[in-house]
């Protein structure tokens, strides 16, 4: 059994392998020649038994590193929610909304095969409360009737719009717009991905902020008046994110969220309360430590001239809302330019989530591999000093959560287990690992629902909050564990190269 | 039980958490069933004593009948009602208003508030009194402009130029200069609101010693103003060693519009920065010097995308001779930068080459 003994001892090997780490880091090949050796030392510690004890406590010791990091995070977000969160008051946003400090923004609103969802979200974005703004919509080559919906609703016509080729992207087919509605624009080019979409709609954006959204979203109508607040009050400011929340079981009307309620089907129902965990204690804890490494493609604001000097959103990459963040992290570094970026709780875009296990395990592996292969990408940032907390912190949670996390998870799911029964390890010391995981990650979603109660309150009834309690339980039965599987998907296309975006089927927002 | 200390002690946290979690839920279920209760009455409360209010303005109601209905604790509720309620009546009913928040004590509620309430009570506050001229609530705003918390200086500051009682601009801009928030354009907003009267006195905070990023906020709101008396001070910062300054200069001299500018904005369209030449072209747009058609045209074919989008705008905005400029440009066959952006920026406009 595992003693104390031991524990100190994975502590030194783990401290070695972490200096050597940190003491390498300009040279990768020493690195790999470090963690090798310290690998090969772990694996050829004579006998099976030192072995499992060793396995057994790595397992564990991740296990509780990672609950310990959620709650630190915890505590992190209380604070930056009572303290930094910008005050945000109702006569403060109107005389926003009349003044004259605000800077325009082009939405760019990427849609492929949005046939169902695009009309309402547009029809949406259009009501939004801002005093200048565009809609780029770039229809990025739909196979479905995309495009003619929106010429359709919108009475769009061919038009002409000058723009530079700031960053690259597949060929421009057509631009579209309308006398009827001049905010709107429509853009139709080649298929080239939602990064490439994204770059498409930055050359043609002529304003100094741009804001990205998933074509089937719904922005809050105050939503960009508060996301600006920051780029007002700091030029320091490059990047704002704001809360993703799920509208599967809200009632929608005519673009906008008419009545919030929870979903209804099990599945949205786990993900609002991943999404709480995710955005109020994740994010909002990240941003105090100025390590925040994603804005959710969902709903972003951005200075386009950072944007358009890191080269815009990379080609290739199915984690470009992650992949920009870092890149725009490591450029400010690198330049020694001063930064802030922000994550908002109150500005607040709702999505449908996937309703179906096939749908869900698509995008779950979809954002484990993007997660990957944007850590992989900038491995040179991981650990690194010179790239301050985002280095070493914001790398370091994402090296124990996206690279280390699933492989060690599901290992400690089957091989506990496993060496339970061969008599190797005690049923006392498997229990107590599944247990604490268990109530950590009940403790954990307590918490987001703490914060949620604790300033923003937008699940209306007191039911609601038994309901997200009692699904933060109900999810480490099945819904956890299969995470995990399609996180290990994740895993394996990206050792294997896949490039695909995998099939999103959209249900279209239920109407009144 | 486990047969380590290391494993004893996951087990007991767990134990430890298994009972926290369901505690902190039935707490958070309890305390939100009681608020949404008390908030319903709060509401309602609300709706009452506004209505009341409405009634003692427009002359319907006595000060005692609106004192024998005020409880002790409708102060606060009335406080935090305030700024709304201002804004719902002008003129004599205003005054009658105001007259009857400072009676019932109201004011006094919300001194007290800004005082020693947190941020987001102090910043409210603000904004509440904002309404109020009584010499001891301008003392408190004032005082308030030396607050830690930025949000809240900003929200004196704004509350004191929305009543208008900027006495002394030096006092009032050392408030807004102190720590964190120097940098926010609603700085810029507030010297803007302050409006022509100021402009003197902002003029002469021109010349004095201040950050950077102040006296940024000073040349753009003396520009948005649109009080010529600015022109000549902002001309010189157009050759400002800091780009920042050239562009903002001119970003203001555009607003303003005015010819005495003229040779600023000329080597404005020289500047070696394109942000600069950027805001000059934008600037002669304005202006619509036609002096600016030859070194427009030039700025056409500048690497700049930006810098040939803004001169083109800007040759159109000058007029017939700006507009031919581009129409000769736009009908090369073969058309370099400047042909290309003149006939995108005409068929913008629905002009065809």
């Amino acid at each position: 059994m595992p003693g104390v003994a031991d524990f100190w001892a994975l502590i030194e090997l783990y401290t070695y392998v972490l200096w050597v780490y940190v003491a390498s880091y300009a040279s990768e090949f020493w690195t790999y020649v470090a963690l090798s050796v310290s690998g090969i030392w772990a694996y050829i510690l004579p006998g099976v038994e030192p072995f499992i004890v060793y396995l057994s406590a790595t397992i564990i010791g991740l296990g509780v590193l990672q609950n310990l990091v959620y709650l630190f995070q915890l505590f992190l977000a209380y604070a930056e929610l009572r303290i930094n969160t910008p005050l945000q008051m109702d006569s403060a946003l109107w005389r926003l909304l009349k003044s004259d400090v605000t800077m325009p923004i082009s939405l760019l609103v990427p849609a492929y095969n949005e046939e169902t969802t695009i009309v309402d979200s547009v029809t949406s974005l259009m009501a939004l409360h801002y005093p200048n703004f565009e809609i780029i919509v770039v229809n990025d080559g739909s196979s479905d009737g995309t495009l003619a919906k929106m010429l359709e609703a919108f009475d769009l016509k061919p038009t002409s719009r000058s723009f530079p080729e700031s960053v690259s992207h597949k060929p421009i087919r057509g631009l579209y717009a309308s006398p009827r509605y001049p905010k709107l624009f429509v853009v139709d080019k080649a298929n080239g991905g939602k990064s490439d979409a994204l770059n498409a709609g930055i050359n043609l954006s002529r304003f100094p902020l741009f804001c990205t959204i998933d074509a089937d979203s719904i922005l809050e109508a105050d939503a960009l008046l508060r996301a600006v607040q920051p780029f007002v009050d700091d030029p320091k400011v490059v990047a704002v994110g704001g809360t993703i929340r799920i509208a599967n079981g809200c009632r929608i009307h005519a673009g906008a969220v008419t009545e919030i309620a929870l979903p209804r089907q099990i599945l949205p129902l786990f993900q609002t309360v991943e999404y709480l965990r995710a955005f109020l204690i994740a994010r909002l804890a990240w941003s105090r430590l100025k390590t925040l490494l994603i804005i959710s493609g969902a709903f972003g604001v951005f200075k386009r001239q950072i944007v358009v000097e890191v080269g815009g959103y990379s080609h290739g990459t199915v984690g470009e809302d992650i992949e920009i963040i870092v890149k725009i992290h490591r450029h400010m570094r690198e330049t020694k330019t001063e930064y802030r970026m922000h994550f908002l709780p109150e500005p607040v875009c709702w999505t449908e989530a996937p309703t179906t296990l096939r749908a869900l395990g698509r995008q779950r592996s979809r954002w484990q591999r993007g997660a990957l292969e944007t850590f992989f990408k900038h491995k040179r940032m991981a650990l690194n000093p010179r790239y301050g907390v985002v280095g070493l912190l914001g790398f370091g949670n994402s090296l124990l959560v996206d690279v280390l996390g699933p492989p060690l998870e599901v290992l400690g799911l089957i091989m506990l287990p496993i060496f339970w029964s061969l008599g190797l390890l005690s049923a006392t010391y498997v229990a107590a690992f599944y247990s604490l995981s268990f109530v950590f990650g009940v403790f954990i979603s307590v918490g987001s629902l703490f914060l949620e109660e604790l300033e923003l309150r937008r699940y209306p009834r007191a039911r609601d909050l038994i309901i997200l309690t009692l699904a933060a339980v109900a999810e480490n039965f099945g819904y956890r564990q299969m995470n995990n599987l399609w996180r290990i998907r994740g895993y394996w296309q990206f050792l294997t190269g896949a490039k695909s975006w995998g099939h999103m089927t959209r249900a279209g927002f239920s109407k009144t | 039980m486990a047969d380590s200390p290391f494993l004893a002690s996951i087990v007991l946290v767990s134990l430890a958490l298994a009972g926290v979690s369901p505690l902190m839920m039935m707490g958070l279920v309890i305390n939100r069933v009681v608020s949404d209760r008390r908030g319903r009455r709060r509401d309602a409360r609300r709706e009452v004593l506004i209505g009341r209010m409405l009634d003692f303005t427009s002359g319907v109601g006595t000060m005692d009948g609106l004192r024998e209905v005020l409880l002790p604790k409708d102060k606060a509720l009335l406080g935090e009602a305030a700024g709304d309620l201002m804004r719902l009546v002008r003129g004599v009913e205003r005054e009658r208003l105001t007259g009857a928040l400072q009676d019932l004590g109201i004011i006094a509620t919300l001194l007290a508030q800004l005082k020693g309430g947190d941020r987001k009570h102090r910043a409210a506050a603000c904004a509440n009194l904002s309404f109020s001229p009584d010499p001891a609530v301008i003392g408190a705003l004032e005082k308030t402009l030396g607050d830690p918390n930025y949000e809240v200086r900003l929200a004196a500051a704004r509350a004191l130029a929305d009543l208008g009682e900027i006495k002394s601009l030096s006092r009032f801009i050392e408030g807004l200069e102190i720590g964190a928030g120097l940098e926010s354009r609603a700085i810029m907003s507030i010297l803007r609101d302050l409006g022509a009267n100021a402009v003197p006195q902002l003029l002469n905070e021109l010349d004095r010693t201040h950050a950077d990023a102040f006296k940024l906020h000073l040349i753009e709101a003396l520009g948005r103003i649109g009080d010529l008396r600015a022109v000549a001070p902002i001309v010189p910062f157009v050759s400002h060693a800091s780009v920042e300054f050239r562009a903002t200069a001119l970003r203001a001299l555009g607003f303003l519009g005015d010819n005495e500018a003229l040779p600023a904005v000329l080597r404005g369209l020289g500047d070696e920065r394109w942000e600069v030449r950027t805001q000059a072209a934008t600037c002669a747009g304005r202006i619509g010097a036609v002096l600016c058609v030859s070194p427009l045209k030039s700025l056409l074919d500048d690497a700049e995308w930006w810098v040939r989008l803004r001169a083109a705008e800007a040759l159109y905005m000058l007029g017939d001779r700006g507009q031919e400029t581009l129409l000769t440009l736009a009908r090369d066959p073969d058309p370099g930068p400047a042909g290309k952006t003149a006939r995108h920026v005409l068929a913008e406009r629905n002009k065809a080459a």
